[in-house]
This record gives structure tokens, C-alpha cells and sequence, in this order.
């Protein structure tokens, strides 16, 4: 039986999810929006599906920056943003606005010089557009490997922000979002948004575990203890996400 | 360990000097070769220094700290406490001074007092969200009242414990950097020593930005970096190479305006010196951004953030 098991699990078919180990077909969780159906753990989604369950069908139009022709091999700046990123116009409930998703699956989400240019061309994006601006945001923080210039995109993505104030914006922290980009253009949204379960912060757990010697409680960071503590403006399930942005849409 | 590594520079200091006296005790033979080769040792021994030694002399315990640099440059300083919500940290002083009748703001990081050792007071200079909201009333209360800001940067970065977390570090952190790049009135910021993380950032921005040769400059540390990539500390060398944070780094990059050149030996050598040169420094801005018109002033600092990508 467990060969069986994993061998379906090897080629996709079934899921083993991460937080209660049921196995659920892949098919069916598909369907559930990759949300487990029997202990509402929300996976981790690529920037691609995050898309296509998010807006509505066939709206995303990606910005130029962002659509770059890949198999010119322009550089390796359009391939990384084509990895990191997307952005782009999109519809969600028939109202429009722009829309950005970081990739946690390449390089952590990091945030380097091409996604800080990304971030910061679709604010202004917004502004000329005079679109709402959607940011899911999905990071490890900043690119380390970037070294000064890394961490100097936190500055240059919240001077973006402080230049397009007027723009209304909603971050949605996804899981897991922490380090430089919570702590830049993320938290200076106008509405915080948060999907279940996820794990929003400055410092890494490791880090903070190393400082005071011992182990922290399971629920620290999560967007639960968020809300609680005052930095949240809501905690959205998956299936009420799109509801949810379209109200806001509506309203600003 | 700091300690240790503060010693081996210490007794080759030491060695040196001995040499040099010896030296000058056999005036029977030439020893004006012999001299100038020591002479040559000792400027090899600091000049070709590496970037993981340069920040080693960021971190002694014997550099001179914020409080030293405030009390010498300013020598009025009116503490003000507290961030006017929560609490007051000790990791994060401010509060008013005047240089030379020129009546301004400043906000640093304070890992210890001089002479005191009380780094556990001071969190070794890593703040909480208090520090930061503290930094950002400050800075609210210089623009209210038209006064320029001097802040000064030493941090390993900001503070990495739970009670932090829970009071939202990173907000706090992203409304500090949003209010130093946004303040309407002249920022100088200078980096004294480590300068890590978005910590560092809180504070280490200005119109114009000055900068110790040793200090170091990183989005994290080299110890952070090598066992984030290398799964254990022993790279650290290589990792201070590749996050290139010196004085000189930033410098050749076009990120800071004005070098401050330490003693052979590093800042605490020669404490006097390195103020008269940041207070000259802080001095010149000071009257440079002022006779700006406050409008095109604002305009450079949008162009100098913009432009902070890589010259090739
Ligand atoms: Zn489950």
C-alpha cells in the first residue's frame, strides 16, 4: 500500500499536506484553490497560479517590463524578473487594477535590484493608471548575495511608495514574508491583508531562536498573532480573497 | 572574541613600537633603511587590511561610540526620551544640540556608553520599534521647526528577539526608512561603525551621507551571510569580501559623499582626529544644503535614491 502511496505522490497525483499528512488528490486540491480541505492549511502558490486563481479569466495582461521576449535571451535581468516576479493589469470581479506577485519558490522571494525595479515600476504603473495597486508579497527578505545594493532596494521601493501615497494599495502577506520587504514597501500599504497560517516578520525565526536561547511558540509571527497584536487589517481565507480585493476595489 | 581579535592587533601594534625604539638606540649604523621599512610594516599591516579585518575595527569595543562622537562635535547635547506611544530604548538615543550656533536634531545608535560598558543597557545598539518611533518623532518634530538632522549609524542591525516582533519591527522599520527618505528639511547621516540590516537603514540615509573608512555597511553580516549560504560561520572572510560594505566600498561605488580617514590602527587611536574631520564634514553639508533651495534640495535627494544601482 505505501508503494502505491508513493509512487502517486512521486508523479503528482496525490498530496501529502504538510501540516495534518493527509493525502489528498492532487486534482481535488487543485480545485480547493491548494487549500488542504481537511485543516484549512494554505500551501505555498507559485506566482503563475496565484494569478489565474486570483483574477478573472484571461484579464492579466503583463506590463512590458515584465513580458520580456525570453527567448531573445536579453540578459539575465528579464529572465530573473520573469522568475521572481509578475506584474501586470488584471480584473478581479470585473474591476480593474494592477496587480504584483512575488515568487517565494525562486531564490526565497528575495528582493534584489531587478525586483525592486519590478515593485517600483508598477507603482508608478498604478499611478499613471490610476489603478489600485494588489502586491502578494512572498519573500525571505532582502537579495543577500546583492549585498549593499540588496538592502538598498528597501529604500528605493518606500521612496516609490512615498511618491504614489495617493494610489490606494493593498498588500496580502502570503506565506512567508519577512525580513526587508515586510519591513519596506510592504508594511506602507494602505490595507494589510493576510492568508491563514502565514508566517509575517522582520527577523527569521533561526535568528530570533539564536538570540534568546530557546525555542519559540509555534504560532510566533503568524498572521494570527499579527492581527492580534494590531498590524493586520484582516486574515482572509483563500476562497474569500477574491470577494475580499473586489470589495476593496470597489470601495477606494 | 572581540577581544582576542582586538589583541592581535593590539601586539603587533606593540611590536612594532618596540622595534621602533630599538631602532632609534644604534645611532653607530645607518638605520634610516631599517626605519623605513618598519614604516613600510606597519602602514602594510593596516593599509592592506581586508574587508573582515576593517569590520573587526568597526566592532571594537574601544571605538569611540555615538555619544562620543555627539558630545565632541555638538558639546550641548539635550537628550530627549521616549517614542511618545510605548516606551523610551536606550539602543537608539536623540535630541537636540547646536553646531557652531546652527541649532539642529540628532538621532544615533548607542551600543554602549563611553567608558561604561553597559552594552546589555543599550541592547549593543539594536533597536526595537520604541527606538524606531522615538527616531521617527524626532525627525517630525526637526522638520516642524525647520532644523536639519544629524544622525549617526552603529548597529549590527535591528533588534532579533521576540518581544521586537510582537511590537512590529518591521512596520516600525518601514515608516523609520519612510520618514528619513521623506523629512523636508537637510539629513546627514553618518556611519561610524557596523551598520547592519534594515536597522542601519532606519537611520542611515541623508541628503548627504559620511563615512568612516573601517565602518561596514551590509544587508547582513558576514557571519549571517556565510552560514546562510555556506550552512556554517567559517566563510566569513569571503562573505565580508563579496557584501563589499568598507568605507572605501562605498565609496568607489558613489553611495556615501565624504570618506573620513582613520588612524593607522583604526578610530580609537587617534578619537580626536576622526571628529575633527566628521565635524568638518558635518559642517561643510550643513552650510551646502542650507544655501540650497529647499525644493531642489528635495529634487537631489529623489535623483541620489533613484540612481543608488551599480555605475556598469
Ligand atoms: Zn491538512
Amino acid at each position: 500500500m505505501t508503494e502505491v502511496l508513493d509512487i502517486a505522490k512521486k508523479d503528482g497525483r496525490w498530496t501529502e499536506c504538510p501540516s495534518c499528512k493527509e493525502i489528498i488528490i492532487t486534482e481535488k486540491l487543485e480545485e480547493n484553490l491548494w487549500v488542504c480541505p481537511h485543516c484549512n492549511y494554505h500551501f505555498r502558490l507559485n506566482a503563475a497560479r496565484r494569478i489565474v486563481i486570483t483574477c478573472d479569466k484571461d484579464s492579466f495582461a503583463p506590463l512590458p517590463i515584465f513580458a520580456a521576449d525570453l527567448d531573445k535571451k536579453g540578459g539575465s535581468d528579464s529572465y530573473e524578473i520573469d522568475n521572481a516576479i509578475k506584474g501586470g493589469m488584471a480584473r478581479i470581479e470585473d474591476l480593474s487594477c494592477v496587480i504584483g506577485v512575488m515568487n517565494f519558490a525562486y531564490r526565497g522571494g528575495s528582493m534584489g535590484m531587478s525586483v525592486g525595479n519590478a515593485v517600483i515600476s508598477l507603482m508608478k504603473h498604478a499611478k499613471m493608471s490610476k489603478k489600485p495597486l494588489v502586491m502578494f508579497c512572498a519573500s525571505g527578505g532582502v537579495r543577500i548575495q546583492e549585498g549593499i545594493w540588496g538592502l538598498f532596494q528597501m529604500l528605493r521601493t518606500v521612496q516609490a511608495r512615498n511618491f504614489t501615497m495617493d494610489v490606494p494599495m493593498i498588500t496580502v502577506f502570503t506565506d512567508p514574508t519577512l525580513g526587508g520587504v515586510t519591513a519596506s514597501f510592504a508594511a506602507l500599504a494602505d490595507i494589510m491583508l493576510a492568508e491563514p497560517g502565514s508566517s509575517i516578520g522582520f527577523a527569521g525565526p533561526r535568528v530570533i531562536e539564536n538570540t534568546i536561547n530557546h525555542r519559540l511558540p509555534p504560532n510566533f509571527q503568524s498572521a494570527e498573532m499579527l492581527l492580534s497584536q494590531g498590524f493586520l487589517d484582516r486574515i482572509v481565507d483563500r476562497h474569500q480573497l477574491r470577494n475580499t480585493l473586489a470589495y476593496l476595489l470597489r470601495w477606494f | 572574541m572581540k577581544t582576542k581579535d582586538h589583541d592581535k592587533f593590539a601586539d603587533i601594534d606593540k611590536a612594532l613600537k618596540r622595534l621602533e625604539h630599538s631602532i632609534s638606540k644604534l645611532p653607530e649604523i645607518d638605520v634610516t633603511e631599517i626605519a623605513d621599512k618598519v614604516k613600510t610594516l606597519r602602514r602594510q599591516l593596516y593599509n592592506g587590511i581586508s574587508r573582515w579585518e576593517s569590520l573587526e575595527l568597526a566592532r571594537l569595543s574601544d571605538r569611540p561610540g555615538a555619544n562620543e562622537f555627539i558630545n565632541i562635535i555638538f558639546n550641548d547635547f539635550m537628550e530627549l526620551y521616549g517614542d511618545r506611544i510605548y516606551g523610551d530604548d536606550p539602543a537608539i538615543i536623540g535630541g537636540l544640540a547646536t553646531l557652531e550656533d546652527i541649532p539642529l536634531v540628532v538621532i544615533a545608535h548607542q551600543k554602549h556608553s563611553a567608558k561604561k560598558r553597559d552594552y546589555i543597557y543599550h541592547h549593543y545598539g539594536m533597536a526595537c520599534p520604541e527606538g524606531h518611533y522615538k527616531a521617527i518623532r524626532l525627525m517630525r518634530l526637526a522638520e516642524k521647526f525647520d532644523k536639519p538632522i544629524v544622525t549617526f549609524v552603529d548597529t549590527p542591525g535591528a533588534y532579533p528577539g521576540p518581544e521586537a516582533e510582537y511590537k512590529g519591527q518591521a512596520f516600525s522599520i518601514a515608516r523609520c526608512i519612510s520618514t528619513i527618505a521623506s523629512v523636508r528639511i537637510p539629513v546627514i547621516a553618518c556611519i561610524i561603525g557596523e551598520a547592519g540590516s534594515g536597522g542601519a537603514l532606519a537611520l542611515g540615509f541623508g541628503d548627504r551621507v559620511i563615512m568612516l573608512e573601517h565602518a561596514f555597511y551590509s544587508a547582513i553580516s558576514p557571519e549571517g551571510f556565510s552560514s546562510i549560504i555556506w550552512d556554517d560561520t567559517s566563510n566569513k572572510e569571503t562573505a565580508a569580501d563579496i557584501l563589499k560594505g568598507t568605507g572605501h566600498d562605498l565609496y568607489n561605488s558613489g553611495l556615501i559623499d565624504y570618506l573620513v580617514k582613520e588612524p593607522v590602527g583604526g578610530a580609537h587611536n587617534d578619537p580626536a582626529m576622526v571628529m575633527e574631520d566628521t565635524k568638518g564634514a558635518i559642517k561643510n553639508f550643513l552650510k551646502e544644503l542650507s544655501s540650497m533651495d529647499r525644493k531642489d534640495m528635495l529634487d537631489a535627494r529623489v535623483k541620489k535614491i533613484k540612481g543608488m544601482m551599480p555605475r556598469d
